[in-house]
């Protein structure tokens, strides 16, 4: 090849980049940005006035199976004292793709005794610490599971299961 | 000659150990008598029990008067499953309910509704995939307060259904949102009623 075609090559090269940097750079900043959405306060939720029951429904479906989550939790964690950890067991399985925070609270006074950070789908937690010392005996609680969205992290809702705590000394 | 102490005293060492594991061989084969007693140690562990469902965490609907059936609420198929080995029952322990977007509207406790009132329930379903038509056997949220109100039980490994159901007076304006968050609680029980 003559020295004339790769000095030719060359400067086409630096062109094409130039152009690819010019495009990206366009994107880039005539992006919309999200968070500064605007939302019409003229717009009600809910149904149009009209619209097929049916195909209403098959909404409304996609967004309550969208919020459904599996879980699993020990109904009777044992403590063998206040500071020990205990078999709480609590999983949120693979299949959910939503993350889950667990917060239980105990029944008579209302005190959450335990919080977990995110949980992702197919991971578990076998033993853990309460973050609040019992005395020894048998409590009744409940475990609030709160879904989140995997990707956006934003809240979806919350379901709970009842349990038993016991503290053995 | 320290050679031959050192040896001589090895073997009778030696001789002293090997006599007193016999005799402790001798004495853990002797028979039990007929009649009698032997020890065993027999270990237990309990298993613990794992409650396991599926659920959802939110529940949409619609209401709206235009509906011709007595239940004015269009609502999915609630599902819930359970996953586990024990019986379970499902229950609704709260519910936040927010009226401020409609104006004098207020809410119903017993699904009996004056003109300004709204009520919502949740009833089992009767017939797969058919929303309830009437409101009989629905049962009522409480706005705002504690309630311990069982929807569902299920067995081991069964799955069941829910659907919202509803009315509102005459007065309620169907240009309006409203929420309703009711929490559902999962609970061991001792069998399927």
């Amino acid at each position: 090849m003559s020295q004339k075609k790769k000095r030719l090559l060359t400067i086409a090269g630096i062109i094409l980049l130039l152009l690819l940097t010019v495009l990206v750079c366009y994107f880039l900043f005539t992006r919309k940005d999200n968070n500064n959405l605007e939302y019409d306060d003229n717009a009600t939720a809910g149904i149009l006035p009209g619209i097929d029951i049916d195909e209403r429904r098959k909404q409304l479906q996609d967004m309550l199976d969208k919020s459904k989550i599996a879980f699993s939790i020990n109904t009777s964690p044992v403590f063998l004292n206040g500071t020990s950890k205990g078999n709480l067991l609590i999983e949120n399985p693979g299949n959910n793709a939503k993350l889950l925070k667990v917060s239980i609270l105990i029944d008579d006074t209302e005190e959450e005794i335990y919080a977990s950070k995110y949980l992702k789908p197919g991971t578990y937690i076998e033993n853990v610490k309460l973050d609040k010392v019992l005395k020894k005996g048998t409590y009744n609680a409940t475990a609030y599971f709160s879904a989140y969205d995997e990707t956006s992290g934003e809240y979806i809702g919350q379901t709970g299961a009842q349990i038993t705590i016991n503290v053995q000394n | 000659m320290k050679k031959k102490l050192f040896l001589q005293l090895v073997l009778a060492a030696s001789l002293l150990f090997s006599s007193v594991s016999y005799a402790a061989e001798a004495t853990s084969t002797k028979d039990i008598p007929v009649g009698g007693s032997g020890q065993m140690e027999m270990v237990g562990t309990v298993e613990p029990t794992i409650l396991s469902v599926t659920m959802p965490t939110f529940v949409p609907f619609n209401i709206s008067s235009s509906l011709s059936t007595q239940n004015k609420v269009i609502s999915p198929r609630i599902s819930m499953k359970n996953n586990s080995n024990v019986p379970v029952r499902i229950d609704v322990t709260y519910t936040k309910v927010d009226l401020s977007k409609l104006k004098n509207v207020s809410w119903s406790d017993t699904g009996t509704v004056n003109s300004n009132q709204i009520a919502i329930g949740l009833k089992q379903e009767e017939t797969k995939d058919e929303m309830p038509k009437t409101l009989t056997q629905a049962r009522w949220l409480k706005a705002n307060q504690k309630q311990d109100m069982n929807v569902l039980i299920l067995d081991s490994n069964q799955e069941d259904a829910l659907y919202v159901v509803g009315t509102m007076g005459d007065g309620v304006s169907d240009n309006g949102t409203f929420n309703v968050t009711p929490t559902f609680v999962v609970s061991r029980t001792s069998s399927a009623e």
